[in-house]
């Protein structure tokens, strides 16, 4: 399909919009309320383009103009300018944007007008500041001036939604994105203008916006109006540190940006990554970071001789580990991590545990059983046509794959890629999508996605795979006549049916997925819990695991709470003082998944990097350089010094190579896996140090007076105030 | 040269022994400053509700200034107003306001890029101390109503005596300086 847009002449492909033409073409259009992965409605009016097509006449052939050879097909304009978010580009079209255009420009600065009316321009004080899409858009395209000479509308300002969205109704511009991606994208129908004309405003019906996905209406506010509560007032646009890496508090692994400031972390927004997220977190991955910044392990820790923790130098500790060490077998000290740690601190663990001889290596949480069925990925799910679910709570383990699966019952229709990104206004998209329940059926307990499941079976997930096997109720064989007549089914087996599954589930399984040709997804028990399992990190024949490790002669347990100690010499390496690291011998202060270069692999078997954002921990360190501080008090020579060695063990182990890993991720499949028996293990997404414990006015007025703070030249103060220190 | 051109340079010299010095013998004497002086930085506030009260702070903690600053030498941290008792109009103030007098080079930009007019250069200049740390101006060094610097306000604190400038303006400060005066 050939398109000219101002002058130049394009090739497309059918179905793509007038606005997507003029950014193939290298233009620009200003718009606010078409989204990438959202219906376009053309709610803003602001994305004014001059559009004209040739006309056929009755035999087909093109209304021509000109004569003899000169003649082109004659062009037949619109009488005035088209929103080119919701207008479909066709053969031979002709499109004029603001860069050719007196008209659209002139529109288009008008149309800013329009929205600038009532818009309060409290610039200075909105969070928005600095990467408002209106602010940006109002200095390309508007005026320069304000002709309006009245009072602008007033409405609530700073009215909390949530307690992690906080609404400014008279900053509101209309652009409807928040109630189509409420109505769309989640299925959830909570916001919606009220009112109508210059009133309209946006609010909740009941007020309160339910949790899970609420978040990204932050993101996807073009103006302040939708603003994070969580970072409100932490810091201008312009003063963070955005550092790009992935989530690693479930086994998703969406993209984020982590925005830190002065060494907080105060912000994280979603990132774009179409193969994994598209443009959506959870509220967890959002606003659950408050625990980087807060009551952090900055210093090792070691006993006194009153038998209390207190800070030292990591010389003191790796001399207290020496001590504690003496006289032991390196063989008799357990090597533990957590799940989310990246694949290379396990590679440097791994070859740490081959050079102590330990036997008692463990990670935790893990699942017993290995899947041999074939993986589907995140874009299988958003496409198959029909999904099972068993045994999983998604709102607990992989929050932003309930989105997937709701975007496969919408139609599965992901808006294609040009080279200016993600299709801005996908026109296959529509308000109010019809949706296709009976393509999904949940198996197992009660969740947020029974509402939206045309199949829900209540029954005990241990042994529905076998019972779809021989399926003995109509419900269970709906659901096997639902995998029979799909053409892309996907399974998604949860912790309820992976935690202590045994026996006859791998058999089941793959009989299950051969016979139906179905792929399947199992959600790993942490977010590199899948990665991990390539590495040699489970018990060997007579080790302990995590949960014996009370039982261990000495141990070494990093970012893990089993709430035990080993009952010899036992270091604890953590971000906080957890209930372990209260009953260590040495704690070693850790570093978070934020603060980590590194690689993990998500459940879909894709390798995500990590990169560090400046958030300030002190002297803490991450689990490699923590394992050579380690190696030293063992005696032993550490197998990996950094990150470089780290990956240097995996290429030679796994022949895994991960210096240029693309920003997307890649997906990678191991070979061999490892697995051994677990505990079991039921997934929650939110602990209780991700919570923000906001400061409230009469805390913020008793700090004010604690530290002597006074209102300067107060009338009843002396005239000269003694200054500063002596 | 002759003895005539000597007796005319002479003759300068005798000339300008009778006329009055243009020397001030500072810091004895106070020097005059123009009023458009860009000397320490002065926090302005609105004006009280009633005579001898004080009024809101007139920053809003909207670090433009902190942006504006060649020389980085401007640190804001925002909160948010408590609505019952407020620092500042509006939702947000400056919970923390420094500046690094040491980086400053007092080119008045932070004060162009104010959107309430809070910060403004003041006048006073005298503000050599002693130690690195001592140079970060805070929000109490700086609000309308204090007089002198750091070291000079900790000079008057020792010897009971007021604060004493080493300059003196012709005329009131300018209007953007509200609220300030100059002893």
């Amino acid at each position: 399909m050939k398109v000219t847009v101002d002058g130049t002449e394009i090739d497309l492909p059918a179905g793509t919009s007038a606005i997507d033409a003029v950014f193939s073409a290298g233009g620009d259009v200003p718009y606010f309320c078409a989204h990438k992965y959202l219906s376009p409605v053309g709610a803003c009016r602001m994305c004014l383009v001059e559009s004209g097509s040739p006309r056929r006449n009755p035999d087909g052939s093109f209304v021509m103009e000109g004569e003899g050879d000169a003649a082109t097909p004659k062009v037949f304009w619109f009488p005035k300018p088209m929103a080119s978010c919701t207008m479909q580009a066709t053969e031979g079209m002709h499109i004029r944007s603001a860069k050719t255009s007196q008209v659209v420009a002139k529109a288009q600065a008008g149309m800013m007008e329009f929205t600038l009316l009532n818009h309060p321009l409290d610039c200075p004080t909105c969070d928005k500041g600095g990467a408002c899409e209106l602010q940006d858009r109002a200095f390309e395209y508007g005026y320069g001036a304000s002709r309006f000479g009245f009072d602008r509308r007033h409405a609530d300002k700073h009215y909390p939604l949530s307690d992690f969205v906080i609404l400014d109704q008279e900053r509101c511009i209309h652009c409807k994105r928040c109630v189509r991606y409420f109505e769309e994208v989640p299925g959830q129908e909570v916001l919606d203008f009220i009112e109508r004309g210059g009133h309209t405003f946006i609010d909740t019906q009941e007020g309160g916006l339910p949790t899970g996905f609420s978040g990204n209406i932050t993101d996807i506010c073009p103006v302040g109006a939708l603003l994070d509560n969580v970072a409100r007032f932490r810091g201008r646009n312009w003063e963070y540190d955005h550092t790009p890496t992935t989530c690693t508090l479930c086994p998703v692994g969406c993209s984020i940006t982590v925005d830190a400031r002065n060494g907080r972390l105060e912000r994280i927004v979603a990132r774009e990554n179409r193969d994994v997220n598209e443009a959506w977190i959870c509220d967890a991955g959002r606003f659950g970071h408050v625990f980087a910044s807060e009551e952090r392990l900055t210093t090792p820790l070691i006993r006194d001789e009153d038998g209390q923790l207190v800070a030292a130098t990591w010389d003191a500790a790796i001399d207290a580990m020496k001590r504690g060490f003496s006289g032991m077998r390196t063989a008799d000290v357990a090597l533990y991590l957590g799940a989310d740690s990246t694949l290379e601190e396990g590679a440097a663990l791994e070859a740490l545990a081959a050079a102590t001889g330990t036997r008692s290596v463990d990670h935790a949480p893990r699942y017993e059983v290995s899947v041999t069925a074939p993986q589907a990925t995140l874009t299988d799910v958003a496409t198959a046509d029909a999904i099972v679910v068993i045994g999983a709570d998604l709102g607990e383990e992989a929050p932003v794959l309930e989105l997937r699966i709701l975007e496969a019952l919408r139609g599965g229709l992901i808006p294609p890629e040009f080279a200016h990104g993600t299709a801005i206004a996908d026109l296959r998209l529509v308000e109010r999508p019809a949706r296709r329940p009976e393509r999904l059926a949940v198996i197992g307990r009660e969740s947020r996605l029974w509402a939206h499941a045309g199949h829900r079976v209540s029954a005990d997930s241990q042994g529905a795979l076998a019972r779809l096997t021989h399926p003995d109720t109509d419900e269970l064989r709906a659901v096997v006549a639902l995998l029979d007549g799909a053409e892309r089914p996907v399974i998604i087996l949860g912790a309820d049916v992976l935690s202590g599954a045994g026996g006859s589930f791998s058999a089941n399984l793959t009989d299950l997925a051969s016979r139906t040709g179905a792929r399947v997804i199992a959600i790993p028990a942490a977010a590199n819990s899948r990665g991990l399992a390539a590495l040699n990190l489970v018990p060997r024949a007579g080790g302990l695991p995590v949960w014996r490790a009370q039982e261990a002669p000495a141990a070494f347990i990093s970012r893990l709470d089993p709430g035990v100690r080993a009952a010899g010499f036992t270091v604890v390496h953590d971000t906080h003082l957890t209930a372990t690291a209260r009953l260590a011998d040495v704690v070693l202060p850790a570093v978070t998944n934020y603060e980590k270069r590194g690689t993990v692999q998500n459940l879909e078997g894709r390798l995500l990097p990590l990169h560090p954002a400046a958030i300030q921990s002190g002297e803490s360190a991450d689990l490699i350089r923590t394992l050579s501080a380690l190696a030293e008090a063992l005696g032993v020579k550490a197998p990996a010094r950094g990150l470089r060695g780290a990956q240097a063990l995996l290429a030679d182990h796994l022949g895994l190579d991960l210096s240029d890993l693309p920003a997307r991720g890649a997906l990678h499949t191991f070979r061999r896996t490892f697995a051994g028996p677990a505990a079991p293990h039921t997934p929650t997404l939110w602990t209780e140090r991700m919570h923000a414990r906001p400061l409230s006015w009469v805390d913020r007025i008793e700090e004010l007076v604690h530290s002597d703070w006074q209102l300067p030249g107060a009338p009843a103060a002396p005239p000269a105030r003694a200054g500063g220190s002596d | 040269m002759g003895v005539l051109e000597i007796a005319k340079g002479m003759g300068v010299t005798l000339g300008k022994l009778f006329q009055k010095p243009v020397t001030v013998s500072y810091p004895e004497q106070r020097a005059t400053l123009q009023p458009r002086f860009r000397g320490r930085h002065v926090l302005t506030r609105h004006p009280g509700q009633r005579p001898g009260e004080l009024g809101l702070e007139k920053c809003i903690g909207c670090s433009l200034c902190a942006a504006a600053c060649p020389a980085y030498a401007i640190y804001v941290e925002a909160a948010e107003n408590d609505p019952a008792n407020p620092t500042a109009p509006g939702e947000r103030y400056a919970k923390v306001y420094e500046i690094n007098m040491l980086r400053c080079i007092f080119c008045g930009m932070c004060e162009e890029a104010c959107p309430t007019g809070a910060v403004v250069m003041g006048n006073e200049f005298e503000m050599a101390d002693y130690r690195a740390g001592d140079f970060v101006y805070a929000k109490e060094d700086m609000l309308v109503g204090v007089t002198g610097s750091l070291p000079q306000r900790r000079e008057a604190a020792r010897s009971g005596k007021p604060v004493r400038l080493g300059f003196q303006l012709e005329g009131p400060p300018r209007a953007e300086l509200e609220g300030v005066k100059y002893p």
